[in-house]
């Protein structure tokens, strides 16, 4: 009973974190489930699977009229991701494992750099203008070739590392393409399901996840997430900006030491 | 509301928002009360223990031996909740049928013939 609660609190910090983020969660949950609970990694990644579901499904329901995701930008720049991970899956038979984490800390790090980079920017820019807006209606999206070509490296990673890439989705959109963080992590929010929906049915079919696990896990989840939808309008865009950046440079020093054969899990 | 938006895109944008709304209440819903009662089931039977995996063929889901014994209700809200997604790109491809927007619709079916392809890949 204890592991249960303690799977479906997971979940519920999962959930906020993932829905305020626009990662799905799962980033956290495969460490948490691996490290915490002892769970087999295959177990872990079927599970964190449909808890990015979950977590997608969450700020489907809850996004209020206009903060939802942009669908059109979505569809579009999925079709890139999953081009590029059919690519990267390929990719991946000839590539180094190491060289592979030390390319992927470098896309980390780039990314959180250009998007400090264009907060400083936009701040000088903005000068005594009111706040940057986290769902503002009237952008339009720009730099179309750029954030195709980052989604499908987004997607080329993932399938070489198995990740979702939403923590490298978010920033591209927000300051490549232009479009406001709160759109932008919603957005992501609903890639991500698309991702995680192309690999679950693969994972369910070979037993890989657990009902006994996967249910309290993504009940909390799903809870938190929609948690996370009631709290985001009432943050500020750099409370977000810095906490995305923070994760991203805690990703991409994990990538480094896993690069340079470090395994700081164990 | 739009800003710089054209109004029809921005109606639009509207029609989907509450399309994508409106399907994720009608899945993630059920799905979870499939969760729920499953798990209310197999406590009941105290069949509540790690780590044996009680995954249900697909094709054996609606046998109402394993929706009465609790792994059947699991494994149905699991599924639809993974199902999701899809009909979340379903939705949108018939949103943008309806209002001949064809670029995006073909967007989206190859979106979808990519999640329905990826149920037959293995991954090893």
């Amino acid at each position: 009973m204890f592991t249960i609660l303690a799977l479906t609190i997971t979940g519920v910090i999962a959930g906020i974190l993932g829905a305020l983020l626009g990662l799905g969660g799962g980033v956290f949950l495969v460490p948490a489930l691996t490290l915490a609970f002892h769970f087999p990694i295959r177990i872990a990644i079927g599970t964190s699977l449909v808890g990015v579901i979950a977590t997608s499904s969450g700020v489907a329901v809850m996004a209020a009229r206009g903060r939802g995701a942009d669908v059109p930008l979505a569809l579009r720049l999925e079709l890139a991701t999953t081009a590029g991970a059919v690519m990267g899956s390929l990719l991946a038979g000839f590539l180094n494992a190491r060289v592979l984490s030390l390319l992927f800390a470098g896309v980390v790090f780039f990314t959180a750099g250009y998007t400090w980079y264009q907060a400083q920017r936009r701040k000088v820019a903005q000068g005594d203008a009111p706040e940057e807006s986290l769902f503002q209606a009237d952008y339009r999206v720009h730099h179309w070739l750029a954030g195709l070509g980052f989604a499908s490296i987004a997607g080329a990673l993932s399938g070489l590392v198995g990740v979702g890439g939403g923590f490298i989705k978010v920033p591209i959109m927000y300051a490549v393409m232009g479009v406001p963080l709160g759109v932008a992590t919603a957005t992501s929010n609903f890639m991500v399901g698309i991702t995680a929906g192309a690999s679950v049915f693969v994972y369910y079919t070979r037993g890989d996840i657990h009902p006994l696990v996967t249910v309290p896990t993504v009940l909390g989840v799903f809870i938190g997430a929609m948690g996370g939808c009631r709290v985001a309008p009432h943050l500020r865009v750099a409370w977000l900006r810095q906490a995305l950046i923070m994760l991203l440079l805690i990703i991409g020093i994990q990538m480094v030491l896993k690069g340079l054969g470090i395994d700081v899990w164990g | 509301m739009c800003g710089v938006k054209k109004e029809e895109q921005c109606r639009l944008d509207i029609t989907l928002e509450l399309a994508m709304q409106k399907v994720s209440t009608i899945i993630s819903v059920p799905a979870f009360l499939f969760m729920i009662c499953g798990s209310a089931v197999l406590a009941l039977r105290q069949k509540f223990y790690l780590p044996d995996s009680l995954v249900v063929p697909q094709g054996e889901l609606l046998h109402p031996g394993n929706l009465l014994s609790g792994q059947g209700l699991l494994n149905l809200g699991i599924l639809m909740l993974a199902a999701s997604p899809a009909i979340r790109v379903f939705t949108a491809l018939v949103v943008y049928v309806r209002i001949k927007a064809w670029v995006d619709a073909i967007i989206a079916l190859g979106v979808l013939m990519v999640l329905i392809f990826s149920c037959y890949v293995p991954t090893g």
